[in-house]
């Protein structure tokens, strides 16, 4: 018993990846280099892609202050301007953010509950 | 000793539902309280049925009213339709619309077709204003009381009972 | 009038499960029994009632009656009519409908497996299982009624079927799941009825068994099905994605695996009596605990349903009237009398403890995992969190070697005590032997020796040798072998189940390659001395979505595969997905996902080659088959 709560314990201290909005993500007491995930809202306009890579760079928003993201790798189908998206990876010393994993989940009637929360939150 | 034994595994269970419960009302409590209390929000659209009129805050000025978050892709919407129209007729209640990213066409021959209970809708294509109302979906609908103040918000389709129960205690 | 007639029927179920649930007040009220007599003709009203319902909805669906809300958002009449009719449990409100048809049929299965009925403790068992349909009759009509009309303006056209769920597996993944979930409801109201009635005996645990292994060959299939789609058609190759809706139906499986084990020792030697009473209310929890997450929405999940508190509270009051009852009701009549049964530390119960005490505290942790991120949220006021696969991950090695352990010696264990220990150092032998056979296969078929698999390599050959293997070469004549498997068939099945889903893992976790990148048409890649070149793309028109398909060639060895893979765009809802092209061999997975359109004839591309794969779905068939065998077995000899 004693064992499996130390296992539990310590696989959990070392997966935790704490969600951030692109506003507290600027704040600055993120350590660069943790693994962490972030969401937002694609801004409009700020996909580029590059034509012989699969490297992408885009910026997710939460209407206050936006953080640019890089990426590389295939997009999720139903990631696109305006979507609400989760990003995992980490914040580099230049103040953006480099995703390891791109989620998009959003249909007219549904976004990602944390971005949804995000977006609400504000003020 | 033993019967404490026993005992443990319905503590358990109390302490993880009553965990779950307290999540549950906190999500029910934000969903109603972001935008309450506050004025409504600065925009700038275009109007649904004319695309060269220029809307703004201003132009929502007859109070108490409600702004409800509309689109013809929304199969919800059609249920609380017919409660719009009733409501336009026998309530003092102003109704706006917000046509939420749909195709200005179809949603004006959707009106024309099944009536329209709007003074008029804001056409917002992108989502901008419902991003600053905090917009799940929809339909949703935002109750604006006679001093300008969003006093309650409704997510999913307006009915008889909501309107009794949710939005008629802020109109007295 | 059909759904009306649907809603009605469902009102009218909800009547008599209201009747039925309280039968035994009336018992003992009127201080008569008479209420045997009916419960079975009642139940057989009741599966009707609710079949008929459901009938009404997929009729519904099938005539395109889009004045009904569910239908209006669920289909569309270019949607091809298999997918209209398994629209009907495509989505929430319908897919409650259909549980509670097998909640029905389940009580309808218990009643007419047994002689007789005229007994307390099957009363009391139908009034229980009666208690649960009507809460989830009761959930239905009054927070997703999935008959309700829109009226008087209803749509020509209605919304869409999800287009990921428009699939075969994904028509039958749901209906097997929610057999599995449901199922665990019996166990659950035959030990309530057991501790009611003071009969915590080992004729409970006769019964109560081959129900809980039933409701595990569902779930196994269930869950097995939902991997084999994600792992088809969502893109990315991957087959478990510890998502918190995986992980509902996974915490109940390995509770359902505890308890049929556990069942076999209360039943054969009267031990763990409260640990078997508390394991079956745990095991229905668990299913409940699951319902609540995937319904109220509360979790980011890719299946999750949206997000509505309400149906959130509903299911937990349910939760809370059936498992606080439960529990308040062991609390007082759990068994007090300690059998004077002794066991060692080598004897098959001590096996089946630190088996229950592995899956429990597994199930557990997992389940801790996965709610965890909302513990977190509302104690933190608002911080969110989310908990990644490699905490999963890093849990269930420990368990899983020693589950596979003690899955190789179990079935040479004895009863209090195993006196002969000879086959001990046999299995090690036989094992080692099918270990080195496996490497070398392995270095023949990927050309390379990879260290991470060797456990499960060897997990593999253990459990081999300790079911089937050792028999054949002790047993030697054919009529032993044969009474052998009379005996132990399940078992063998399940566990050798087991053993090929290790080996698929451990061999499809360290020997996969991947790679993202772009192709022209014409360019070619070398992945691992497998040559894909990117021949061709064509347009196709599918009934409800034009794609773009991306066609293939793979070449091995002199021989060529072609396979092709497909970008659509489905028109009603204008949702883009990603059919994936596979082409497997009895060793390896070919998978090609096309990603976006870079510029003319360029396209992003997913390659993988997935050795060893299916052999886990394979493995996931076999528990299935296993358990299946297992439960008819014990139904057959009768109750």
């Amino acid at each position: 018993m004693v064992i499996a709560i130390t296992l539990v314990i310590s696989a959990l201290s070392k997966n935790l990846n704490l969600f951030y909005s692109p506003s507290e993500l600027l704040e600055g007491n993120i350590t660069p280099g943790n693994i962490i995930r972030a969401g937002g809202m694609v801004t409009s306009g700020s996909i580029k892609k590059s034509t012989d890579s699969l490297e992408v760079v885009f910026s997710i928003t939460d209407f206050k202050n936006s953080i640019l993201v890089t990426y590389e790798g295939i997009l999720p189908d139903l990631f696109s301007e305006n979507a609400g998206v989760v990003v995992k990876g980490f914040l580099r010393e230049d103040g953006s953010f480099l995703a390891q994993e791109v989620l998009a989940k959003h249909d007219e009637n549904y976004m990602p509950p944390e971005v949804a929360k995000i977006l609400e939150s504000k003020e | 000793m033993r019967k404490l034994i026993h005992i443990a595994p319905l503590l358990m269970f109390v302490v993880l539902v009553l965990a779950l419960f307290s999540f549950l009302q906190r999500d029910v409590d934000q969903l109603n309280s972001v935008l309450i209390d506050k004025n409504f929000p600065q925009f700038s659209l275009t109007k649904l049925e004319n695309e060269d009129v220029v809307l703004t805050k201003n132009d929502i000025s007859d109070f108490p009213a409600i702004v409800n978050v509309w689109a013809t892709w929304c199969i919800t919407c059609r249920v609380e339709h017919p409660f719009l129209l009733k409501l336009k007729e026998k309530s003092e209640v102003q109704i706006y619309g917000l046509n939420y990213k749909d195709d200005r066409q179809k949603a004006l021959s959707l009106l024309a077709r099944e009536g329209n209970p709007f003074k008029f809708s804001i056409y917002d294509k992108d989502g901008l204003l419902a991003i600053d109302l905090g917009v799940y979906g929809a339909p949703e609908t935002f109750l604006i009381n006679a001093d300008g103040i969003i006093k309650a918000r409704h997510v999913g389709a307006l009915t008889p009972d909501i309107w009794d129960q949710k939005f008629l205690i802020h109109l007295q | 009038m059909i759904p009306e007639i649907g809603h009605l029927l469902l009102i009218g179920a909800l009547v008599l499960t209201f009747i039925g649930g309280s039968l035994p007040f009336y018992d003992l009220v009127l201080k008569k029994s008479f209420s045997q007599n009916y419960i079975r003709s009642l139940s057989i009203l009741i599966s009707l009632l609710v079949a008929v319902s459901f009938t009404c909805l997929i009729y519904s669906f099938l005539v395109d009656d889009f004045s009904v809300i569910y239908v209006a958002t669920n289909s569309n009449t270019a949607l091809p009519s298999y997918y209209k009719f398994a629209a009907a449990w495509g989505a929430h409100e319908g897919s409650l409908v259909l549980w509670i048809l097998c909640l029905s049929l389940w009580l309808l299965g218990y009643l007419f497996s047994k002689d007789s009925v005229n007994d307390h403790f099957s009363s009391i068992t139908f009034a229980v299982m009666n208690q649960v349909i009507f809460a989830f009759i009761l959930f239905t009509l009054f927070t997703s009624n999935p008959f309700e009309r829109l009226l008087p303006f209803s749509p020509v056209q209605g919304g869409d079927l999800n287009p990921s769920l428009q699939d075969f597996a994904f028509t039958i993944h749901p209906p097997l799941l929610y057999l599995g979930y449901s199922g665990l409801a019996l166990p659950f109201s035959l030990a309530i009825a057991a501790m009611v009635t003071k009969n915590i005996d080992s004729l409970w645990a006769r019964t109560a068994r081959p129900w809980s292994l039933l409701s595990c060959t569902f779930l196994t299939l269930g869950i097995g099905l939902g991997s084999w789609w994600a792992y088809y058609e969502l893109g990315w190759g991957g087959w478990w994605f510890w998502d918190p809706v995986e992980n509902a139906a996974f915490v109940p499986w390995l509770i359902s695996i505890a308890l049929f084990h556990s069942l076999i020792a209360t039943e054969k030697r009267g031990v763990f009596k409260n640990w078997s009473l508390l394991l079956s209310i745990l095991s229905f929890a668990a299913s409940l605990l699951g319902t609540f997450l995937v319904r109220s929405g509360v979790l980011t999940s890719v299946h999750a349903f949206a997000l509505d508190p309400e149906r959130g509270l509903f299911i937990l009051w349910i939760f809370s009237y059936f498992i606080f009852g439960a529990l308040f009701i062991y609390i007082f009549n759990n068994t007090k009398t300690q059998v004077e049964s002794t066991y060692s530390l080598r004897s098959i119960e001590f096996g089946f403890l630190l088996n229950n005490l592995l899956l429990v505290v597994l199930a557990i942790s997992i389940m801790f995992g996965t709610i965890f991120p909302l513990l977190y949220e509302a104690y933190t006021n608002g911080k969110q969190v989310s908990v990644g696969p490699p905490y999963f991950n890093f849990l269930i090695l420990p368990f899983a070697i020693g589950l596979g352990l003690l899955q190789g010696i179990g079935l040479f264990l004895g009863w209090s005590d195993t006196k002969d220990f000879k086959f001990f150092p046999r299995i090690i032998i036989e094992a080692l032997t099918i270990l080195i056979v496996i490497n070398i296969l392995l270095y023949f078929l990927f050309g390379s020796f990879n260290t991470g698999s060797l456990i499960a390599c060897f997990i593999f050959a253990w459990i081999v040798s300790g079911n089937l293997l050792d028999v054949f070469i002790k047993k030697r004549t054919f009529n032993k072998i044969k009474s052998f498997l009379n005996f132990r068939l399940g078992a063998v099945f399940a566990h050798l189940g087991i053993a090929f889903l290790v080996l698929g893992v451990g061999v499809v976790s360290t020997y996969s390659s991947e790679k993202e990148l772009i192709l022209s048409v014409g360019d070619s890649y070398d992945l691992d001395s497998y040559v894909f070149e990117f021949e061709e793309m064509t347009f196709k028109q599918g009934p409800n979505y034009i794609a773009d398909v991306a066609n293939l060639k793979i070449k091995e060895d002199g021989r060529l595969i072609k396979l092709s893979s497909e970008k659509r765009n489905y028109l009603s809802t204008n949702q883009v997905t990603t059919e994936a092209g596979i082409v497997a061999d009895l060793f390896k997975d070919y998978y090609v996902a096309v990603g976006e359109n870079i510029q003319g004839d360029t396209w992003s591309f997913r390659l993988q080659v997935k050795p060893f794969v299916r052999w886990i779905w394979f493995g996931a068939l076999l528990v299935a088959i296993g358990t299946l065998i297992s439960s008819i077995k014990h139904l057959r000899k009768g109750i």
